[in-house]
């Protein structure tokens, strides 16, 4: 497998930093989190093409300069993703809006960026010699920014409605288990439903990298009935049965040909 | 672990499951289909993906003034899954991939399945990216060597008759019949 070793410069300015201001604790955990941001970013593009996280990391060059706080990194990949990488975070950086968001990278800039404000100075981000990015102290992303809002229908069983400002648990379809506050009057018209197969309509914010659902507001439900199959394509017959006999056949008809 | 299977059907099983009249052996299946879904006391449970729906009510005048009631009476028989933003994300990597694999579209040249490809593949592909979204356990199909195909090893595609024969031991070849 091909290594690439791209240079990349994290220069911290402002407020008279230097070195001997920053504790080697804190240093780790600056670089971790800028690490985290940029392979968040390089992964995101990467997502489902078996990419190993492994082999994305950052390394210190050791050259430490006295003048401001300058750590000469080593960015290791396999594909040269860095530069890339540093390109999408100043497009972020200008728009606040990327594809390669998602929950982790935008934690882990807020609190790269957190770091500079405790120190209350910026970062400068150089690929080589050449300045790519200089993140403000000020910079923040607001998660919810990142959020697809969708009006959705989530299907499966209410297992549990209580607590002293009610909430209703549910297990979904897909094994997830949600929770979303509800008022008392519903909570207690959801609570005959227990175990019930439901489909809740209402306005989600999901995450777009694992599409977990961060919260819901609930607004309609349906209750499924329960019965055999045999009963519910009875009831189905009952409604649209009719036509569908009076169809020779159904295949050339779906298929627009009849 | 749940050992019940959540399968999703496609518009051809319904319209067996509903249908009295046309090919005696397909309705006749459509009938025992129900009854070994039943038989086999919750642990199998069967989802109608909105596409579905809409193939499925095709035939029925929009005249009707009940046609709104249709809709609410089926969500409270059926578990109806959307079409989401979700399935639309992975539909369209599957549209992707399908685009780029030469060798998929030539072995589905080759068996006649690539014909209406346009509107054909794009409705097959939502329901299979339903599937996929909602952790199905498969989704059955009458139509099931074009479903698979587009599917492309992502979900397990059956018939009724694999759903029922349940010994028998899994397709290995996308074109075995």
């Amino acid at each position: 497998m091909a290594v690439f070793e791209e240079n990349i410069r994290l220069r911290f300015v402002g407020n008279d930093i230097k070195p001997t201001k920053i504790k080697v604790g804190e240093l780790g955990a600056v670089l971790l989190q800028f690490e985290k941001t940029l392979k968040g970013i390089i992964l995101s593009n990467f997502q489902g093409l078996g990419v190993d996280e492994k082999d994305y990391y950052l390394t210190l060059d050791g050259q430490i300069r006295n003048e401001s706080a300058a750590y000469p990194l080593i960015a290791i990949s396999p594909d040269g993703a860095f530069k890339p990488a540093l390109d999408e975070l100043n497009q972020i950086l200008h728009s606040r809006n990327s594809k390669s968001l998602n929950e982790k990278t935008i934690e882990s800039i807020n609190k790269f960026t957190g770091w500079l404000r405790t120190h209350k100075c910026d970062a400068e981000l150089y690929f080589g010699d050449e300045l790519i990015a200089t993140v403000p102290k000020s910079f923040s992303v607001n998660e919810d920014d990142f959020l697809i809002k969708e009006f959705s229908t989530l299907h499966g069983q209410i297992i549990d409605v209580g607590k002293e400002d009610p909430r209703v648990e549910i297990k979904l379809l897909n094994g997830d288990s949600l929770f979303f506050p509800v008022k008392i009057d519903l909570a207690i018209d959801l609570g005959k439903f227990l175990f019930k197969k439901i489909s809740l309509i209402g306005r989600a914010k999901i995450y777009p990298d694992t599409y977990k659902i961060k919260s819901f507001e609930l607004q309609e439900y349906t209750i499924v009935h329960d019965g055999t199959y045999k009963e519910k394509f009875e009831k189905l017959r009952g409604l649209i049965g009719r036509d569908w006999d009076e169809i020779e056949d159904p295949v050339k008809y779906l298929e627009l040909n009849e | 672990m749940s050992s019940v299977k959540r399968y999703l059907i496609d518009s051809m099983v319904v319209i067996w499951a509903i249908k009295k009249t046309g090919d005696p052996f397909k309705v006749t299946e459509g009938q025992k289909f129900l009854d070994f879904v039943d038989k086999n006391g919750k642990q199998i449970e069967l989802y109608l993906p909105s596409p579905v729906l809409a193939e499925i009510l095709s035939p029925h005048s929009t005249n009707d003034p009940l046609y709104g009631e249709i809709l609410s009476e089926v969500s409270k028989e059926f578990v109806i899954l959307p079409f989401d933003s979700q399935s639309a994300i992975i539909a369209s990597r599957l549209l992707n991939e399908y685009r780029n694999d030469t060798d998929l579209i030539n072995m589905l040249k080759a068996n006649g399945l690539n014909q209406n490809l346009s509107s054909k593949i794009k409705f097959d592909i939502q329901i299979v990216s339903i599937g996929i979204a909602n952790k199905m356990d498969g989704v059955i199909s009458e139509e099931k060597n074009a479903v698979k195909a587009y599917a492309n090893g992502k979900i397990d595609v059956l018939t009724m008759a694999q759903v029922m024969n349940t010994g028998k031991p899994p397709q290995t070849s996308l074109f075995q019949q």
